[in-house]
């Protein structure tokens, strides 16, 4: 059952990265740490000489965390990576029972990221604030007008973008 | 679209119009600085006067007239160069001189000013932004006012395109003054609040739909224990508490706008420990943006989940912590 969940939310996190980013390779590394209070995920993109900062897509936030939700308690993880290159992925997880999300996941993410790169150099897009501002405002106003025609009664974190 | 970099606004337009995003690494800075084109570096004049000059040439003050040309051509003209002079970074009217301190770097400095980037910063000065600067060096700094200035024509611009958008191409009927973006998006009566810093969005419910800032720290910061009490009105929960957008620690404003209800392990678990990385890292002297996004169910005042994207160190990353009890 948990193997199920897994591979499908993997499946559905892959097809999120790839239809939302459309230009580049089509190889990304991604790490996430979920528990019920947080979803953190960090994302690159893998070039031939080096790898990209890419923000992951808001979507695959509810996808994670329903991976997590229907893993089974004996078994729950608290990380994950997910390595794509084109129509293929891979997953592994952490299980480690003591960890959890703290103060350090920028710097678990980051080690992750360059152990797993150690010879490309990490390239990072310009910072544009309002940018940044303004595509927060777009989406939370996408998601107040799916909202309004939703009438499911399913818990709004749990529903469709 | 093709794979020519694009500006920060475009790949924003792009997004408008269809819903995907530009790869990062195609997007290049949009600058607050009307003259300043980020592909190449040069200052341009876009108003035809004067044709363009680069760093090392920097636009002159309008010219006096010298009485033999035509008065209409001369009044038409020294009227566009006093508008480009005035709109001018590098109009003195515009600028605040500021003196080194140890320890300072670009990046401190362009963090004393809202909507002021290092690159900014750096071209203003006519020097690299890993350039080294020394204490008692002087540097000089766009006022708060002219920034704030450009960020209202910016936020117009793209209002003005938004409305367009969703309107068949019609034009608002002020066209000077189309309906603000937070209004387009979030409904009537939405309206944005400046407070310690942090810019508050709030639709016509009185929600706090976004905010966003500069972290800075003020451990002196007092709390409203009224509007925690009140934060979340008849959708709060019993199990609630009145929680900050913006901590007291970073100086989060006591108004009603930077409360909401939230459950009472939210505070203790993740969003916690992600403000103690935000203050460790301000500590540090690093710069940290924070964009935070409330998640609502139709007209609940409560959100049900919250969304951050912040930046450290040129670095951006997202979380989002659901507003519900753990256990």
């Amino acid at each position: 059952m948990t193997q199920d969940i897994l591979s499908e939310g993997g499946n559905k996190i892959c097809s999120i990265i790839l239809d939302q980013i459309e230009e580049g390779p089509r190889d990304f590394f991604l790490y996430a740490e979920v528990d019920d209070g947080v979803i953190a995920p960090s994302m690159v993109q893998i070039y031939v000489d080096h790898i990209f900062w890419t923000l992951p897509p808001w979507e695959i936030g509810k996808v994670l965390q329903r991976m997590w939700q229907g893993s089974d308690k004996s078994a729950k993880w608290w990380a994950l990576t997910l390595e794509i290159h084109g129509d293929k992925f891979e997953l592994q997880f952490n299980y480690d029972p003591a960890a959890q999300f703290d103060e350090g996941t920028d710097e678990r993410a980051m080690a992750a990221i360059t152990s797993k790169f150690p010879n490309l150099p990490l390239q990072v897009p310009p910072f544009d604030p309002e940018a940044q501002r303004l595509e927060m405002m777009k989406r939370l106003a996408r998601r107040s007008a799916s909202f309004e025609l939703d009438s499911s009664g399913v818990t709004q974190l749990d529903a469709d973008d | 679209m093709d794979e020519a970099p694009v500006t920060a606004r475009d790949a924003f337009r792009h997004y408008l119009r269809t819903g995907r995003r530009v790869p990062a690494h195609r997007i290049v800075q949009v600058k607050f600085n009307p003259y300043h084109d980020p592909k190449n570096g040069q200052f341009t004049f876009k108003n035809g006067v004067g044709g363009s000059a680069n760093m090392s040439q920097p636009p002159k003050k309008p010219q006096q007239a010298t009485g033999r040309e035509d008065p209409r051509i001369v009044a038409g003209d020294r009227a566009i160069q006093q508008r480009a002079w005035a709109a001018n970074p590098q109009n003195p009217a515009n600028q605040d001189s500021y003196t080194v301190k140890p320890g300072d770097t670009l990046t401190h400095i362009a963090a004393t000013r809202v909507g002021l980037t290092v690159e900014d910063l750096a071209w203003l000065n006519q020097m690299s932004q890993d350039a080294v600067i020394k204490a008692g060096q002087s540097l000089v700094l766009p006022t708060q006012a002219y920034l704030d200035k450009a960020k209202k024509g910016f936020d117009t611009a793209v209002a003005l395109e938004t409305y367009m958008q969703s309107h068949g191409g019609r034009l608002p009927p002020n066209v000077a003054h189309p309906p603000s973006l937070a209004e387009q998006m979030f409904g009537p009566g939405t309206h944005e609040v400046n407070d310690n810093g942090y810019q508050f969005t709030i639709d016509g419910e009185g929600r706090t739909r976004l905010v966003s800032g500069t972290v800075t720290l003020n451990s002196d910061q007092k709390r409203s224990k009224q509007n925690q009490l009140a934060a979340g009105g008849s959708d709060r929960l019993p199990t609630d508490e009145g929680g900050h957008y913006i901590a007291r620690q970073f100086d989060g404003p006591t108004e009603a706008y930077n409360h909401f209800a939230q459950d009472a392990d939210f505070n203790r678990s993740g969003y916690r420990k992600l403000e103690n990385l935000w203050a460790a890292a301000t500590r540090r002297g690093e710069k940290v943006h924070v964009t935070i996004g409330a998640e609502y169910s139709g007209a609940s005042k409560r959100p049900y989940a919250i969304d951050v994207e912040y930046t450290i160190a040129r670095l951006t990353k997202r979380s989002i912590y659901p507003n519900r009890s753990r256990y």
